[in-house]
């Protein structure tokens, strides 16, 4: 068959980096958007990376977090092309361990692309080392939406999991920080299950700056996301003892098989970068 | 007069990070024998606010009989004091910190009664011990850039958002470490 152009789903590499350990769910929730999403090798030719729409890293434990959690793989080759994508404005989503590799190669915050501004610590304030549980974020838009957050209203509130040791957003110029969230680069952030701003321990699991759960390059096309979007895809991979409107849903869904394989509240990130995905397709034929 | 104190710690058998760190400076940073080894101890900063008598013995017995800082089935360990020098590996280090990294140990040797004199303060750093070939200066130049991480493709050990940097040309002494690992929130690579 012909297919015409505009058919063919936008194609995504999730980037399997040694050690990590979600690359198949994170391309499964891809391919549920509607993505053509391939898992790549970091060992093979960085060069075969270029010919992809977008960039996932995924969670896990590149290099066995060795030195810092992300420091190593910072340094890979695969991230030139990653980088160099950035830039040219490809969307770049790294998760948990992905997001750590992206604060190491200076992806993110990416005021001075490559320049390692900011640092994913060791978690503090009232818990050190791994920590696992479901958080909540809350969309903070600051008038614009990012590449990953289109699909989200603003102050929407977002039940996801946190798995990690390494997670809190800190730099050594905190008022520089504020500007970045000021200016849309945090539109990510931990809040308590009411939606209060900045919580302690365990709602920040970490005391991430700002209750920071995401931070953004300056254009919005990049995400650094320390909690687990593909662990929240799914109706049914939501617990039961959740809190507000989610939890509600997935109380309602017990024993529904068709609802539980409804989308979770993690899926809207995925969705936003399908869209984004098709708008740019689009924005390309039209330029030819 | 406060006291200071160093439990240095490392592994027997090869360290899987240190071997990482030199391949990632050889390969990915393109230093390639430049970088000859790479080599890594933690460090356990001690300070009391008093001198002790027997210091050494008493973190000796710290470190080798109780198993909450070393593990004898695969950990060496020195103990150093005072104005006393580590014995690291290598011909340029490079000691990396947290501030504050080391206030759960200490809570747990005070908890735990492990020190007769419980100590006033206690933090935790890591010693790269790095061999590199060149001049004096060269060595400690290239040491600087390897030591802080400031781009995707230059720096590895430290990232200054969150960690503190200094390269040392000649063996630190205990009291060195201790002074830069315990200062409140100042230094930057030296």
């Amino acid at each position: 068959m012909n297919r015409m152009r505009t058919e063919i789903a936008p194609r995504v590499a999730v980037l399997q980096l040694p050690g990590v350990n979600c690359e198949y769910e994170t391309r499964a929730v891809l391919r549920m958007a509607g993505l053509d999403a391939e898992v790549f090798r970091w060992n093979l030719p960085a060069r075969d990376l270029e010919s992809f729409d977008a960039y996932v890293i995924p969670g896990g434990f590149s290099y066995e977090d060795r030195i810092r959690a992300g420091a190593v793989a910072a340094k890979a080759g695969a991230l030139d092309v990653v980088g160099r994508a950035a830039e040219a404005g490809k969307p770049v989503l790294g998760v948990c361990n992905g997001a750590q590799i992206l604060v190491e190669a200076g992806l993110v915050p990416g005021r001075t692309p490559g320049r390692v501004e900011l640092a994913l610590a060791p978690n503090r304030g009232g818990w050190r080392g791994y920590y696992c549980n479901w958080v909540y974020v809350k969309v903070h838009k600051e008038g614009r939406d990012t590449v990953f957050t289109s699909r989200f209203e603003d102050g929407e509130l977002v039940p996801v999991p946190v798995a990690h040791a390494e997670g809190r957003f800190t730099v050594r110029d905190g008022a520089a920080f504020r500007e970045w969230a000021d200016a849309g680069q945090v539109p990510l952030r931990y809040v308590s299950p009411e939606g209060d701003e900045e919580p302690g321990f365990p709602h920040n699991p970490n005391r991430s700056l700002l209750g920071a759960a995401g931070v953004t390059n300056p254009a919005g096309n990049v995400l650094a996301f320390m909690p687990h979007p593909e662990r929240a895809a799914w109706l049914r991979q939501v617990p039961v003892s959740t809190a507000g409107p989610w939890g509600d849903r997935r109380r309602e869904a017990v024993r529904d098989r068709e609802a539980l394989e409804g989308p979770g509240p993690g899926f809207k990130i995925f969705q936003s970068l399908r869209d984004f995905l098709r708008w740019d397709a689009q924005q390309t034929r039209e330029e030819r | 007069m406060s006291q200071h104190a160093v439990i240095r710690r490392w592994l027997k058998v090869a360290d899987p990070t240190a071997i990482t760190a030199r391949e990632t400076l050889q390969r990915a940073l393109q230093f390639g024998r430049r970088v000859e080894d790479v080599e890594r101890s933690e460090l356990f900063c001690v300070v009391w606010d008093t001198p002790q008598q027997g210091a050494e013995a008493m973190l000796e017995g710290l470190a080798v009989e109780t198993t909450l800082i070393s593990n004898p089935n695969k950990h060496r360990v020195e103990v150093a004091v005072g104005g006393d020098a580590v014995h690291p590996r290598g011909n340029v280090w490079v000691l990396v910190w947290e501030p504050g990294d080391g206030a759960g140990l200490e809570a747990a040797v005070r908890r735990l009664g492990l020190l007769a004199e419980p100590p006033a303060r206690i933090r935790q750093a890591v010693l790269w011990e790095l061999a590199l070939d060149g001049s004096p200066a060269e060595v400690a130049d290239r040491a600087r850039e390897i030591a802080v991480a400031r781009s995707r493709t230059s720096g590895l050990l430290a990232n200054l958002q969150y960690q503190r940097a200094e390269v040392f040309t000649r063996p630190p002494t205990a009291s060195q470490i201790v002074s830069r690992v315990t200062a409140p929130e100042t230094t930057e690579v030296a």
